[in-house]
């Protein structure tokens, strides 16, 4: 826990520091935000406001992944730490899950900001649910995300294109989620993925939470998203004896 | 002539030097493709476009932004790699070698526009016969020759600065807001849109628009308008490249920042 904490730490203060960092988490949903909202300015429903929200945060929450967690296994593979990192007497996963932790804590910046820019910027009124809703969702969003990021950052370990995957995944990952189209309407082996995929069921619940009338705990989104989350934890414990067993024999964490 | 041939294609063999066949196919066209569909697809929850334009013009768009990124991040990549040292050394003008190989892009653009026009009739059933290729080859080269110099000069910035995936963020975000092919330039306001003119590959998606539109009558002034402002967006930022990269060049020799660390 101690490993946790410390690593979460000091991710803040790294993450902080870089200037693309604080892009994605300030700059980009303000940018996000604007371009949404011109490609669905003619819109005629009446919740636009509370659409450009869920989506953009969706968005932005796996730019944070994507750009912070998963590319700074390849920063620390070309800076030559990984291969320390992973052969400290502290287990991999702490370590990684801290940084996870982190980055989801501070991505939790780009959701007031895409709120505050509908809100007083383009004048459409969201009405946010109560606090207690508010927080469960946020730690379900914490939980399923950290693991997901955890189970992907096995496959990107020894992957030497692990960079061009982040960039390629983006979106595919923003169509299986929902964002665009109704997930009804892709073929079956998509939908199939979409399960598969946390954000399928957080841009569910994201829409249902802002029904005052909902009841959360009766939400199929919450249960998909915690048997989701038990199946990646199970992913993890997998990966791992098979990822650090080939690790120990390829020995290949780092540039060449 | 052979030289700048030559650069151009080792430049764009080194690109791909370590992709093989699947990663090359899903970069060059699955990826492009996808987004492709997702902005189609949110696009027509407005229910009032012309699909087959916005599907084409977004093919354009994607296309070109992706193909221009690798200008940008030419010298990022030398100086990661420790190459840009020698670069610079050269007594050859960097600049033109870093332009020279960035033209590669053209001919990426171009495959990244055909391919997905072709598959665009499988999969999003767009009837593609009436499409004239050769217009659309027109508008990809015309959007390469200011999306490039774009990207090089925030590539450019690479030789003062780590940090560059935030520039190369902004640069897609710019291109894609002020390009018209996501929504039209007319939704934004009135000095929004007098900017949109004057950013790279605006002009070429309205060229692309108004061919697949057909507007008939006065279509050849609207053509030669839109292609002329597009060439002059190119040089005069071409001219901006060559000072600004000269000024960059001086500071990263005094400040010593030709290596990563």
């Amino acid at each position: 826990m101690r490993v946790l904490l410390t690593s979460l730490r000091l991710q803040f203060k790294q993450s902080l520091s870089r200037s693309t960092y604080r892009f994605v988490i300030i700059i980009q949903p303000i940018l996000n935000t604007i371009l949404l909202y011109f490609i669905l300015s003619n819109k005629n429903f009446v919740n636009v406001g509370e659409y450009l929200f869920v989506n953009v945060s969706v968005m932005n929450l796996w730019s944070s992944i994507v750009f912070s967690s998963l590319s700074d296994l390849t920063r620390e593979k070309r800076m030559g730490v990984l291969g320390s990192n992973f052969a400290s007497p502290v287990k991999f996963q702490w370590i990684y899950g801290g940084k996870v932790i982190a980055n989801l804590i501070l991505a939790l910046w780009s959701f007031a900001v895409s709120y505050l820019i509908i809100q007083y910027v383009f004048d459409l009124n969201i009405v946010l649910p109560n606090v207690y809703t508010l927080i469960t969702v946020y730690f379900l969003l914490l939980i399923s995300f950290t693991t997901l990021s955890l189970f992907l950052s096995y496959f990107f370990l020894l992957n030497r294109q692990a960079i061009f995957w982040i960039n390629v995944l983006e979106y595919p990952i923003y169509l299986l989620s929902g964002i665009a189209t109704s997930i009804q309407k892709l073929p079956w082996f998509l939908q199939i993925i979409s399960w598969l995929l946390p954000t399928k069921w957080i841009v569910g619940l994201l829409h249902q939470i802002f029904n005052a009338k909902y009841n959360i705990l009766t939400s199929a989104n919450v249960y998909g998203l915690l048997i989701l989350t038990a199946l990646y934890g199970i992913g993890i414990i997998v990966m791992n004896n098979i990822m650090e067993r080939k690790i120990l024999v390829e020995g290949q964490l780092e540039v060449y | 002539m052979r030289r700048w041939g030559t650069l151009i294609w080792l430049s764009y063999k080194e690109q791909y030097a370590t992709f093989n066949l699947i990663s090359f196919m899903v970069y060059k066209i699955v990826q492009p493709m996808i987004q492709v569909i997702f902005f189609v697809l949110l696009i027509s929850k407005n229910g009032d476009s012309n699909i087959k334009s916005v599907v084409l013009t977004n093919i354009i768009l994607a296309a070109v932004v992706n193909a221009a990124v690798y200008s940008g991040v030419i010298l990022s990549n030398e100086r990661v790699q420790g190459t840009l040292k020698l670069i610079v050394a050269s007594r050859n003008d960097t600049f033109k070698i870093v332009f020279l190989r960035s033209l590669a892009g053209i001919i990426d653009a171009i495959i990244m526009v055909i391919v997905p026009i072709i598959l665009a009739k499988f999969v999003l059933h767009i009837d593609i016969n009436s499409i004239d290729i050769i217009a659309v080859v027109i508008t990809v080269f015309l959007g390469m020759l200011a999306a490039i110099p774009l990207s090089l000069l925030i590539g450019s910035m690479s030789l003062i600065t780590t940090d560059l995936n935030l520039f190369i963020n902004l640069f897609i975000f710019v291109i894609n807001f002020f390009s018209g092919a996501l929504f039209s330039s007319q939704k934004l306001p009135y000095l929004w849109q007098v900017i949109s003119n004057f950013i790279p590959l605006h002009n070429s998606i309205q060229f692309a628009m108004a061919i697949f539109n057909e507007r008939q009558p006065h279509i050849n002034w609207q053509l030669v308008i839109f292609s002329g402002r597009e060439i002059s967006i190119s040089i005069v930022l071409i001219i901006v490249n060559v000072v600004i990269y000269k000024k960059f060049e001086r500071t990263a020799q005094k400040g010593g920042t030709l290596e990563l660390y």
